[in-house]
């Protein structure tokens, strides 16, 4: 792959995968400013990986891993610069938002955000995965492991994210 | 359930949607551009250091050549040095950990074991390496200046290589400690958290 091409490709990743990528970063990390840096990290790492990109896997699916292994060996600056704030999660915000309510829309996702941060790393990125509506054949290929056992991670993580934007605090295990 | 997972599905899908793309122009290329400029200061950095490492040996050899007679033991010494460093820092810049050394397109769980013997190679570094570089170190040293204090007493000749020999060694010590502290406040909590997300996907499978 020469220059022009890597350039041409890493323009149409940006282009089509940006958000999905950013989202995921914001799953994994509760706070903005640290997934924003690990936005960029995966970014690079997208740069510098292109040119060994073969195509065995679709384009999404090596996207997704890049950005899955750099969330994984991210975690050494965050030790350095402050460990993770785990927050608290308000019970008293409503579960079924109106779509017209922004407000409530952004309360949600605060929540959503909240609960999110209460999971383990796999969970936490099996989540981002549901809530991009991925298939489990997509997430097996992603983390290298069986379709059934994410179906049955899947089905527990649903119950505990349920559960804690219920109200009831779930127990965080990270 | 059904219906609260699509909420959520819709309520998280809007985040991030044209985020940045005033500043890239929805392509990248701002983003592409800061990656290049960093790439660059990397480049020179690591061009500073090289010539900076390059300048001390040079000068050690110089002052060698310059100011001393020029003996077996001084040779031998003076090999030691040059050599112990330069296979310290080969070793050095092998052991380095950068994800861009890693094959990040891998499944995380064939990913994680390799990431973590290459984490496990800066203990090495300082626990195995490092000592050797100290003893190449000081015991060149010594010969070096065997020579150059043959006119002295015996007392202040043994003095002045007691005293070289302790300090350099403190030196090294407080060095191998300093690796040692940074090691387990940055490489050993990543380590710990790699073998339970791994174990975490691996206990079911």
């Amino acid at each position: 792959m020469n220059c022009q091409e890597q350039e041409q490709r890493f323009g149409e990743i940006y282009h089509t995968m940006r958000d999905r990528i950013y989202r995921l970063c914001r799953g994994y990390l509760y706070e903005p400013d640290e997934a924003e840096d690990l936005f960029q990290e995966v970014m690079a790492n997208i740069w510098h990986s292109l040119p060994r990109f073969r195509g065995a896997a679709g384009l999404g699916t090596w996207v997704y891993r890049v950005a899955v292994n750099t969330a994984l060996l991210y975690n050494r600056r965050l030790v350095r610069r402050r460990p993770r704030r785990v927050p608290d999660v308000p019970p008293s915000v409503p579960v079924t938002p109106s779509p017209e309510d922004a407000a409530t829309h952004t309360q949600l996702l605060d929540r959503l955000h909240r609960c999110i941060s209460r999971l383990t790393g796999a969970d936490r990125l099996l989540v981002s995965f549901l809530l991009e509506e991925m298939s489990y054949r997509e997430m097996a290929d992603i983390l290298g492991i069986s379709v059934n056992h994410v179906g049955v991670r899947i089905n527990r993580v649903k119950r505990k994210l349920e559960t804690c934007m219920r109200g009831n605090h779930g127990q965080h295990t990270d | 359930m059904a219906n609260t997972l699509t909420e959520w599905q819709m309520v998280w899908q809007q985040q991030g949607a044209g985020r940045q793309a005033a500043d890239t122009g929805g392509d990248g290329a701002g983003l592409l551009a800061r990656l290049r400029a960093f790439e660059e200061r990397q480049r020179r950095i690591n061009r500073l250091k090289t010539a900076a490492l390059l300048l001390l040996l040079g000068s050690i050899l110089y002052l060698f050549l310059r100011h001393a007679a020029v003996t077996l033991s001084g040779g031998i010494g003076l090999a030691l040095i040059l050599g112990g460093s330069l296979v310290f820092l080969r070793i050095y810049w092998r052991c380095q950990f950068r994800l861009s050394d890693l094959d990040l397109e891998a499944p995380p769980l064939r990913l994680i074991p390799l990431a973590v013997a290459r984490l496990n190679l800066q203990r090495r570094l300082f626990g195995l390496y490092f000592p050797w570089l100290g003893v190449c170190l000081i015991s060149g040293l010594n010969l070096l200046y065997l020579g150059w204090l043959a006119d002295m007493p015996p007392v202040q000749r043994w003095l002045y290589h007691g005293v070289m020999t302790l300090w350099l060694a403190a030196a090294f010590w407080a060095g191998r400690n300093i690796r040692r502290r940074k090691y387990n406040r940055e490489y050993v909590p990543l380590i710990a958290a790699l073998e339970t997300f791994r174990e975490d996907l691996k206990n079911e499978e």
